[in-house]
C-alpha cells in the first residue's frame, strides 16, 4: 500500500496537474466562446466592434505615428473626427502586433480573423491571472477553481464572444494582471511587482475607460489599510513605485494626456499618494521621537492636511484648473444625474442599471457564494483580503447601477466564491485521516468516522452537483443569450430549421456598392460605426457621441415634419437616410422603438421647435397606428418607416398591423422630400435618397403632388377618354 | 333707467369679478400656496370674470378609490405650487387651486359632472360671467413622463409664464441628522472604548460588508433609479410579488431574493466554520445534514422562482414551491 | 465605286488600306445570337478567287464601331472547327464613302486557284454592344434592348448573296426601316435575304428586342489558384467586380412594389440569383463579400448557385468572392527530375457574360521555379512574383500571374500551362523551418524560466 514517493516528485507531479488543469481551463475558455463563429461565421459583432475592427485595420495599413493622427474625415460629417487622439489604441495595437508577429512567423492571418479571435485567446489569458490572483489570497486549489470560473462565467464571456472585438475583450485580462501584481507587490514590497503593475496599469489605460476604476480602487485599498493602521514600508514603496511610474505612463496616451493631474477622477490617487508620503514622515518622526505627544499631533496634522487638499481641490475645480468628474462617471453616483442632463448616455441600453435576474444569469450560484466567500476573507482579514472587500462592496454596487459593469463585478464574484468552495472542500474533501496507515491511534467510537465520512460525501456530492449545473448552466445561457452577433440575426423556419436573417448586411453592402463613395448618410447613431465598417461611407454621427448638438440635429430631422427635416438634411449635405424599420419581421430594437431618445435629445438643443409632449397622445401613451398625434404622423421618420407599408398589406388583403408595437396602420403616409432607395428583404433596413432642389423651383411637396396628379391622369387617359386639351 | 343699469352692470362686475386679492385671501385661508376648493368657495373662484388663470387640479388620493396617478402627483403638485408662490407671494396672476374628493365636497365634481380624475382644467382670465363649467381648457396630466415637468413645460408654451422648481427644504431630515450627528458625538465622547470595539470589530464589518453586498447584488439601486413598487396587485387584488421578465422586478423581490441569498451564504459558512468545531459526532452530522438540507431547499425554491422570472430557463433542481 | 474610295483614300490623307479586288462574295450568311449579354455572330462565307492567279489572303471587313468591341475572333476553312486558319488584325483602316470607317482582318487561306471557291466560316464575339432603351424602367416593365448593326452584310468585296438571321429574340422591333429590305419571322429567327451588294455598300440595322435577362457584366475578375504539394490540392479563389448593365429603375427601388410582383421581378432584367461554374468535383465551397459570407447559395459538384445580397438591378454592382478546392492530382504531372506541369483551366465563371479584364494568378509552391508559361489564348501581360502565405519564410510562394481583357465566358475550355522546378530540397525546406522555429521557442523557453527574479535579502 505505502508507496514512498519523494516530496520533489510530489511537487512535480501536482505541477504537471496543475498545468494540465489550467490548459484545460483555457481550452474550455477559447472554445465555448466560439458559439458564435461555429453558428454564423467568424464576423464582428454588434456596434463598437466594427469601429475598432476599422480602425485596426487602418493600423495595419499605416504606420504607428499616422494611426496617432488619423484623422477620419468620414464621420461626423461635416466635422470630421480626430480618431488617433480620441481612442484608446490599446485594443488596436495589441491586434495589430499579433498580426506583425504572426507574418513574422510565417502566419499571414487575416486581421479580421485576429480581431474576431482576439477576445476568447484573451479569455484564456484571464483565466491565468485569475488563477494567480486567487492563489495569492488563498492558495493553489482555490486559484484553480477560481480560474475554472473566470473561464466560463457567462458575466465575462457576454463581453469577450469570439467576434466582440471591444476595450473590455482585453481589458478584464489587463484588469486581473494589474491587481495580481499591485497584490503581489505590496505584499513582497517590491518595486519589482509594483513596476509590473505600473506597466500592466499602463496597458490597461490604453486600451480601456475602464481604469479609472483601478486608479481608484488601488488607492481605496492603501487608504483602508492606513486607516487601519496597517501601514508599512512595503505598502509605502509598492505604491509610491505603481503610482509614480503609472502615472507618467498613462500620460503616454494621446487622449488620456494631462488628465491624471487635472481630473477629478484621478484625484483620490494623487491624494493617497500625498498622505503616504505624510504618514511615512509621520513614521520616519516618531522612530526618532518617542512621544505620546506626538501621535495626536501627528494625528491633528493629518487632519488638517486632508481638509486642506481637499479645499484645495474644490478650489481648483470651481477655478477651473481641475476638471470635474466626467458624466459618465457622476452618473454612476447621482443616479438620476444622467437621466436629467445627459439623455445620450441615458438612452444607452447597457449604462441602464441592472435586476437582480441579471446578476444570476451571469454568476449562477457563484453569486450567493460570492458574500459567503466575503465574510470568510473576514475571518483571516489579511492586507490583500481587504483589498478583494473593497473591490466586491464598491463594483456590486457599480454593477447595480449599470448593467454593463457586472463585467467587472464577475471577476470578483468568481475568486470569493472560489475562496467559498475551496475552503468548504479544505473541509469536507480532506480524507487524509482515514487513510493514514497508523493504527496506532483506535478512535474510540466507529460512529465518528461514519457519521464524518457520510457527510462529507453529502457536502462534497451536493457541491460538485452544483458545479456540474453550473457548468450546465454557463453553457447554455453562452449558447443562447450571449453568441448572436447582432448584425446577423437568427430565427427559427416553420420547419424548425434555422434560417439568418441578414438584412443589415444586405442593405449596407448595397450602399456599398450602389451609391457613390462620398455620399453622406444620415442614420441614429446607434448605426454610425456600423455603417463606417460595412458600407464605407461618410455619416453624420456615430457611437462615439462626442457631440451631442450633432447628434441632436440628426434626432431634429427625424422628428420634424418633412419641410424642416429637409432643411435640415440639406443643410448638412446629407444624401441618404438609413433607418430601422422592425415592423414588418417584429424587430423590436428599431428606430421608432428609440425615437423618444431622439426627441429627447433634440429637445434638449432645440426645446421650442421639438417637444416631446406632442409625441403622446391625450392620454400620455406612446402610439403610432390610429390615434397617433398628428406631430407624430407628420415626423420624417414616421413616414419613412411606414412608407407603402399599407399598400403591401392592402394587396394581401391583410390588416397592416406593425408587429413590434401591435398596433394597425391605417392610412398611406405621404412623402415628399425624400424618395425610397432600397429597403431589404424584409425590410428592417430602409434607405431613402433625400431629393434634390426641383428644377422649376417648386417646393418639393408641390413638385410630387405635380407627379402623383400626372401619374392618375395617365392612368386615367388610357381607361376612358383623351385628356381635354386645358388651353381655350 | 338706462343710466341705472349700466351702474348695476358694472357693480355686479364690479362685485362678481373676484379679484387677484381676494384669491389670495383664499388661498392664505387654504393655509399655503393653493387654494383649497371647498364647498362654499369653489363657485366663487371658478366662475367668471376673473383677472387671474387659475390652475385646478381635480384629483382623489382617498386610497379606496384607488386612483394611483392622484397619489403620485400629489407630492408633485404642491412641489410645483410651492415653487411658484415662493417666487410670487403675489400671485402674479396665476393661481393654483385644487379640489380633492379625499377632502370632502363632493358637489364640486357633481357639477362639473367629472367621474374621472386626475384632471387639470385651467380657468383663463375672462370678463365675461362664464359658470364654472364652461370657460376652461383641459391640460392632459400624463401618466408616462413626469407630471412636473410636464406641467411647467405648458405653463410655459401656452401662458408664458417661467416656474423655477424648488426643492422643498426638509426640516424635518435636517434635524434628524443634525440631532443624530449630535447624539453619536456625544456617545463618541462617552463610550469610546465600546465604540472602538465596534469599529475594529471584524464580525460587525464583515456583516455589514454581505449586507451591502446583497442588496445590490438583488437589484437594489435598480428599485431605486426605477422607482419600482414595492408591490403590486395581480387582477383579482391578490398581492403579487414578483413580475416576469428578467429585466423587470419589485421592490420586495430584493428583500425575498437578498435574504434567500444570505441563507444560502450561511448555510455555506456555517459548514465552513461552525460544523466542524462541534464536539458531538451526532450533533455534528445532524447539523451537517440540516445545513445542507436548507442549502439544497433555498436554492431549489430559488431555481423556480428564477425559472417564473425567465421563461425558458430549463434547470431546476426539487419543485418545492414556485411563484404562480 | 473602287476608284471613288480610292480617291477618297488619297484626299482624307489618312493611313487608308483597301484591299485588293481579288474575291467575290457568292454567299455570306450571318448569323446572330442575341441571347446573351454579349454578341454572338457567326459569318459562313463562301468566297470564289476572281484573280487570274490562285489567292490565299482574304480580307474580312469589320466595321470599326464592332472592331473596337471584339472579344474573341476565331476563322476556320468550312465548318470543321479541327481546320483552323491563320488570321491577323490589320492595323490600316479605310474609310468608305457613304459607309462606316471598315477595318479587316487578314485571313491566310489555303491558295485557292482561279474560279474556286472556299468556305470560310469566321465567328466574333463582340461585346458591350447591346443597350437596354429606355435606360430607365420602372420595376415593373419589361425590358428591350438595342441592337444596333448593319443589315447588308459589308464587305471590301462584291457580294453576290447575303443573308442575316437573328437568333436568340423574341418581340423584335426595327426602328429604322428606310431602306425597305423587311426581315422574315420564323419560328427561330429573323431572316433578312439580300443580294447583289457592292463593296462597302452597308445599311444601319437598329432592332429592338425584348430581353428579359439581365446583362450582366464582370467588369474585373481577379482568379487565384493555388498550387499546394502538400495538401495535395487546387485551390480557387475567384474575385468579381460586376454590374447589370441593363435597363436601370425609373425611381429608387421599391421593396413594396418588388413584393407585390413576384412574378413579374423574377422574370425580368434584375439579377436574382447567379450560377457560376466551378471544376468538376469541388468542395470547400464558400461565397462571401466584403461584409462576410452569405449564405443564400446552393453547391453542387462542378457549379454553385449563388443568390446576391440584393437584387441586382440595371446599373448596381455587386462585388463577391468564391472559392473552392480541387485534388491536385488531375491537373499535376510530373515531366521530369523535379520537373511539374500543372494545366488549370483558364476560366470557370458565368455563363453567358464577358468580362473586361481578368487576371489569372497560378501560386506555386515556396521555391519553387518557373521554366514556362503557356496560355491558349496570348495574354496581354505575364509576370512571375512572388506572395507570402501560411509558414512561408523564405520569398513566398512563387506567382505567376497573366492579364487579359475582353473575354466572354466560353473561353473557359481553354487553359494555361505552366512548367516549374520544384525539388525534394525545396519540398521538405517548409517542414524543417517549422520544426527549427519550434524547438528555438521551447528552447527560450526552457532559458527564460532559469532566470531568478525573486527578491531575497542579502545576506
Amino acid at each position: 500500500m505505502s508507496v514512498e514517493v519523494s516530496e520533489a516528485t510530489l511537487a512535480n507531479i501536482k505541477l504537471l496537474l496543475r498545468v494540465t488543469i489550467l490548459f484545460s481551463i483555457a481550452a474550455a475558455a477559447v472554445s465555448s466562446r466560439l458559439f458564435s463563429v461555429v453558428r454564423f461565421e467568424s464576423i464582428i459583432h454588434e456596434f463598437d466592434p466594427w469601429f475598432n475592427f476599422r480602425a485596426t485595420k487602418y493600423l495595419v495599413s499605416h504606420s504607428y505615428y499616422e494611426f496617432l493622427n488619423w484623422f477620419d474625415d468620414k464621420t461626423w460629417y461635416p466635422l470630421g473626427r480626430v480618431t488617433g487622439g480620441t481612442l484608446y489604441p490599446g485594443l488596436m495595437v495589441t491586434a495589430g502586433s499579433i498580426w506583425h508577429g504572426l507574418r513574422k512567423i510565417g502566419l499571414p492571418v487575416d486581421i479580421r480573423n485576429i480581431c474576431v479571435m482576439l477576445a476568447p485567446a484573451f479569455s484564456g489569458v484571464t483565466a491565468y491571472f485569475t488563477y494567480l490572483f486567487t492563489a495569492e489570497i488563498k492558495d493553489k486549489s482555490a486559484g484553480l477553481l477560481a480560474a475554472a470560473f473566470m473561464g466560463i462565467a457567462p458575466g465575462y464571456i457576454s463581453r469577450s464572444v469570439a467576434g466582440s472585438y471591444d476595450n473590455e475583450a482585453i481589458a478584464i485580462t489587463l484588469l486581473m494582471t494589474t491587481f495580481y501584481f499591485w497584490i503581489k507587490a505590496s505584499k513582497e514590497g517590491s518595486v519589482f511587482w509594483a513596476a509590473w503593475a505600473a506597466g500592466f496599469y499602463f496597458y490597461m489605460v490604453s486600451a480601456w475607460g475602464g481604469y479609472v476604476f483601478i486608479t481608484n480602487l488601488i488607492p481605496l485599498h492603501v487608504f483602508i489599510l492606513i486607516l487601519m493602521g496597517r501601514y508599512s514600508h512595503k505598502l509605502y514603496t509598492a505604491y509610491s513605485t505603481w503610482y509614480a511610474i503609472g502615472t507618467l505612463a498613462s500620460m503616454q496616451i494621446p487622449f488620456v494626456g494631462f488628465l491624471p493631474i487635472r481630473s477629478n477622477d484621478h484625484m483620490a490617487a494623487l491624494g493617497v499618494f500625498g498622505l503616504i508620503q505624510i504618514v511615512c514622515f509621520g513614521e520616519y518622526i516618531r522612530s526618532k521621537v518617542p512621544s505620546n505627544k506626538f501621535k495626536s499631533v501627528l494625528f491633528v496634522s493629518v487632519i488638517l492636511i486632508i481638509l486642506l487638499g481637499i479645499a484645495g481641490l474644490v478650489s481648483l475645480t470651481y477655478a477651473g484648473l481641475i476638471a470635474p468628474w466626467t458624466g459618465r462617471f457622476y452618473s454612476l453616483w447621482d443616479t438620476n444625474y444622467a437621466k436629467i442632463h445627459i439623455p445620450i448616455i441615458a438612452s444607452v441600453s447597457e449604462h441602464q442599471p441592472t435586476a437582480w435576474p441579471s446578476f444570476f444569469f451571469d454568476t449562477q450560484f457563484l453569486i450567493w457564494l460570492f458574500p459567503a466567500g466575503i465574510f470568510l476573507l473576514f475571518q483571516e482579514l489579511r492586507n490583500e483580503h481587504i483589498f478583494v472587500i473593497a473591490y466586491s462592496v464598491l463594483c456590486s454596487y457599480f454593477a447595480g447601477v449599470m448593467v454593463r459593469l457586472m463585467l467587472t463585478l464577475t471577476p470578483i464574484i468568481c475568486v470569493s466564491a472560489a475562496v467559498a468552495v475551496s475552503k468548504l472542500f479544505d473541509v469536507y474533501l480532506d480524507f487524509s485521516d482515514y487513510l493514514k496507515e497508523d493504527k496506532t491511534e483506535k478512535p474510540k467510537d466507529d460512529k465518528k468516522s461514519i457519521f464524518d465520512i457520510l457527510s462529507k460525501f453529502a457536502v462534497v456530492g451536493t457541491f460538485v452537483f452544483y458545479l456540474y449545473l453550473f457548468v450546465f448552466h454557463c453553457t447554455w445561457v453562452t449558447s443562447n443569450a450571449y453568441s448572436s452577433p447582432s448584425v446577423v440575426l437568427a430565427t427559427k423556419a416553420p420547419d424548425g430549421s434555422q434560417q439568418l436573417i441578414d438584412d443589415y448586411r444586405e442593405a449596407y453592402y448595397w450602399l456599398r456598392m450602389n451609391t457613390p463613395e462620398d455620399a453622406k448618410v444620415a442614420a441614429w447613431w446607434d448605426y454610425g460605426y456600423q455603417i463606417g465598417g460595412m458600407a464605407d461611407r461618410t455619416t453624420l454621427v456615430d457611437n462615439n457621441t462626442w457631440n451631442n448638438t450633432h447628434i441632436a440635429t440628426v434626432g431634429k430631422a427625424m422628428c420634424s415634419n418633412e419641410e424642416v427635416a429637409y432643411k435640415v438634411l440639406k443643410q448638412h449635405d446629407v444624401d441618404y437616410v438609413l433607418i430601422i424599420f422592425g415592423g414588418m419581421l417584429g424587430f423590436s430594437g428599431d428606430d421608432l422603438n428609440k425615437f423618444l431618445w431622439m426627441i429627447r435629445i433634440a429637445q434638449g438643443i432645440w426645446p421650442d421647435e421639438v417637444k416631446e409632449r406632442s409625441f403622446f397622445t391625450e392620454r400620455g401613451e406612446y402610439k403610432v397606428g390610429r390615434e397617433a398625434t398628428q406631430t407624430m404622423k407628420d415626423s420624417l421618420l414616421y413616414k419613412m418607416s411606414y412608407h407603402r407599408f399599407v399598400d403591401v398589406h392592402m394587396r394581401s388583403g391583410r390588416p397592416a398591423v406593425d408587429r413590434v408595437r401591435s398596433q394597425v396602420i391605417s392610412e398611406e403616409p405621404e412623402l415628399n422630400v425624400v424618395e425610397e432607395a432600397f429597403t431589404s428583404e424584409n425590410w428592417l433596413v430602409r434607405i431613402y435618397k433625400v431629393k434634390d432642389l426641383d428644377n422649376a423651383g417648386r417646393d418639393l411637396r408641390e413638385a410630387s403632388s405635380f407627379e402623383r396628379q400626372a401619374a392618375a391622369g395617365i392612368k386615367k387617359r388610357t381607361a376612358k377618354r383623351p385628356a381635354l386639351d386645358i388651353r381655350e | 333707467m338706462k343710466l341705472l343699469t349700466v351702474v348695476l352692470v358694472l357693480y355686479a362686475g364690479f362685485c362678481l369679478a373676484i379679484t387677484n386679492e381676494r384669491l389670495l385671501k383664499l388661498q392664505e385661508r387654504s393655509g399655503g400656496s393653493f387654494i383649497k376648493l371647498t364647498k362654499s368657495n369653489f363657485n366663487e373662484v371658478l366662475a367668471g370674470p376673473r383677472n387671474a388663470t387659475i390652475i385646478t387640479l381635480l384629483t382623489a388620493t382617498n386610497p379606496e378609490i384607488g386612483c394611483s396617478t392622484c397619489q403620485n402627483i400629489a407630492p408633485a403638485f404642491e412641489q410645483l405650487v410651492d415653487s411658484w408662490s415662493l417666487d410670487h407671494p403675489d400671485g402674479d396672476g396665476l393661481f393654483f387651486a385644487r379640489a380633492d374628493l379625499a377632502e370632502g365636497h363632493p358637489d364640486i365634481f357633481q357639477a362639473l359632472r367629472l367621474n374621472n380624475v386626475p384632471k387639470l382644467y385651467v380657468y383663463g382670465p375672462t370678463n365675461d360671467s362664464t359658470p364654472l363649467t364652461e370657460g376652461f381648457e383641459v391640460w392632459n396630466v400624463p401618466q408616462s413622463i413626469d407630471f412636473v415637468d410636464h406641467v411647467v413645460a405648458t405653463i410655459a408654451e401656452k401662458l408664458g409664464k417661467r416656474v423655477d422648481l424648488h426643492q422643498p427644504v426638509q426640516w424635518g431630515s435636517i434635524a434628524i441628522t443634525v440631532g443624530s450627528v449630535m447624539l453619536f458625538l456625544w456617545l463618541l465622547q462617552n463610550y469610546s472604548r465600546y465604540f472602538i470595539l465596534l469599529i475594529t470589530s471584524k464580525t460587525l464589518w464583515g456583516g455589514f460588508a454581505v449586507f451591502l453586498i446583497l442588496i445590490f447584488t438583488t437589484g437594489y439601486m435598480f428599485n431605486n433609479i426605477r422607482g419600482m413598487p414595492f408591490i403590486m396587485q395581480d387582477d383579482k387584488g391578490l398581492p403579487k410579488y414578483f413580475v416576469q421578465g428578467q429585466q423587470q422586478q419589485l421592490g420586495i423581490e430584493t428583500q425575498v431574493i437578498s435574504a434567500i441569498y444570505g441563507m444560502l451564504a450561511l448555510s455555506v459558512v456555517f459548514l465552513v466554520i461552525k460544523a466542524p468545531g462541534l464536539a458531538d459526532a451526532r450533533v455534528r452530522f445532524g447539523i451537517v445534514l440540516y445545513l445542507l438540507g436548507l442549502n439544497i431547499v433555498l436554492f431549489s425554491v430559488f431555481l423556480s422562482i428564477f425559472q417564473f422570472k425567465s421563461s425558458g430557463y430549463p434547470f431546476h433542481l426539487l419543485n418545492i414551491w414556485s411563484p404562480k | 465605286m473602287r476608284l471613288l474610295t480610292l480617291l477618297l483614300c488619297i484626299v482624307s490623307t489618312v493611313v487608308c488600306f483597301v484591299p485588293p479586288q481579288t474575291w467575290e462574295n457568292v454567299v455570306v450568311s450571318r448569323a446572330v445570337d442575341l441571347s446573351k449579354s454579349y454578341v454572338l455572330e457567326e459569318y459562313a462565307l463562301q468566297v470564289r478567287n476572281i484573280d487570274s492567279k490562285p489567292n490565299g489572303v482574304y480580307y474580312f471587313a469589320v466595321p470599326n464601331f464592332m472592331y473596337e468591341k471584339i472579344s474573341t475572333v476565331s476563322v476556320i476553312q468550312g465548318k470543321d472547327a479541327f481546320k483552323p486558319l491563320e488570321y491577323e488584325f490589320v492595323e490600316q483602316s479605310s474609310d468608305s464613302a457613304n459607309g462606316p470607317v471598315v477595318n479587316y482582318i487578314k485571313i491566310q487561306t489555303p491558295p485557292v486557284a482561279p474560279k474556286s471557291t472556299l468556305l470560310v466560316t469566321v465567328v466574333l464575339t463582340v461585346t458591350n454592344v447591346l443597350e437596354p432603351l429606355p435606360a430607365k424602367i420602372g420595376i415593373t416593365e419589361q425590358q428591350s434592348l438595342l441592337f444596333s448593326s448593319f443589315k447588308k452584310s459589308l464587305s471590301a468585296y462584291h457580294t453576290k448573296k447575303s443573308l442575316l438571321k437573328l437568333k436568340g429574340i423574341t418581340e423584335a422591333k426595327e426602328l429604322n426601316e428606310a431602306d425597305g429590305i423587311k426581315g422574315e419571322a420564323t419560328s427561330k429567327a429573323l431572316v433578312y435575304e439580300m443580294e447583289d451588294i457592292s463593296p462597302f455598300e452597308s445599311s444601319p440595322l437598329s432592332l429592338l428586342y425584348r430581353h428579359l435577362k439581365p446583362l450582366m457584366k464582370v467588369n474585373k475578375l481577379k482568379r487565384g489558384i493555388w498550387v499546394s504539394h502538400w495538401g495535395d490540392s487546387l485551390q480557387f479563389v475567384e474575385e468579381y467586380q460586376t454590374t447589370n448593365e441593363a435597363a436601370g429603375l425609373e425611381s429608387g427601388f421599391s421593396r413594396a412594389d418588388y413584393m407585390m410582383n413576384k412574378e413579374i421581378v423574377t422574370s425580368s432584367h434584375a439579377a436574382l440569383a447567379l450560377e457560376l461554374e466551378m471544376e468538376d468535383g469541388a468542395f470547400d465551397v464558400y461565397y462571401t463579400d466584403l461584409v462576410g459570407n452569405v449564405s443564400t447559395s446552393l453547391a453542387l459538384s462542378d457549379k454553385i448557385f449563388i443568390r446576391p445580397r440584393f437584387p441586382i438591378y440595371g446599373g448596381w454592382h455587386y462585388n463577391f468572392t468564391v472559392g473552392w478546392t480541387n485534388k491536385l492530382g488531375n491537373y499535376l504531372k510530373k515531366v521530369g527530375d523535379d520537373e511539374y506541369t500543372v494545366k488549370v483551366p483558364l476560366l470557370n465563371g458565368i455563363p453567358g457574360t464577358s468580362l473586361d479584364d481578368v487576371e489569372v494568378s497560378v501560386y506555386l509552391p515556396e521555391g519553387s521555379q518557373v521554366v514556362g508559361v503557356e496560355s491558349d489564348i496570348p495574354p496581354e501581360s505575364e509576370e512571375v512574383g512572388y506572395e507570402l502565405s501560411y509558414f512561408d519564410l523564405g520569398n513566398g510562394h512563387t506567382r505567376v500571374t497573366l492579364h487579359y481583357s475582353n473575354l466572354i465566358d466560353s473561353v473557359k475550355q481553354l487553359s494555361i500551362l505552366v512548367k516549374y522546378k520544384y525539388g525534394f530540397r525545396e519540398f521538405m525546406t517548409k517542414p524543417l523551418n517549422v520544426a527549427k522555429y519550434v524547438f528555438i521557442a521551447l528552447l527560450a523557453y526552457l532559458a527564460l524560466s532559469k532566470v531568478d527574479i525573486t527578491l531575497k535579502a542579502k545576506k
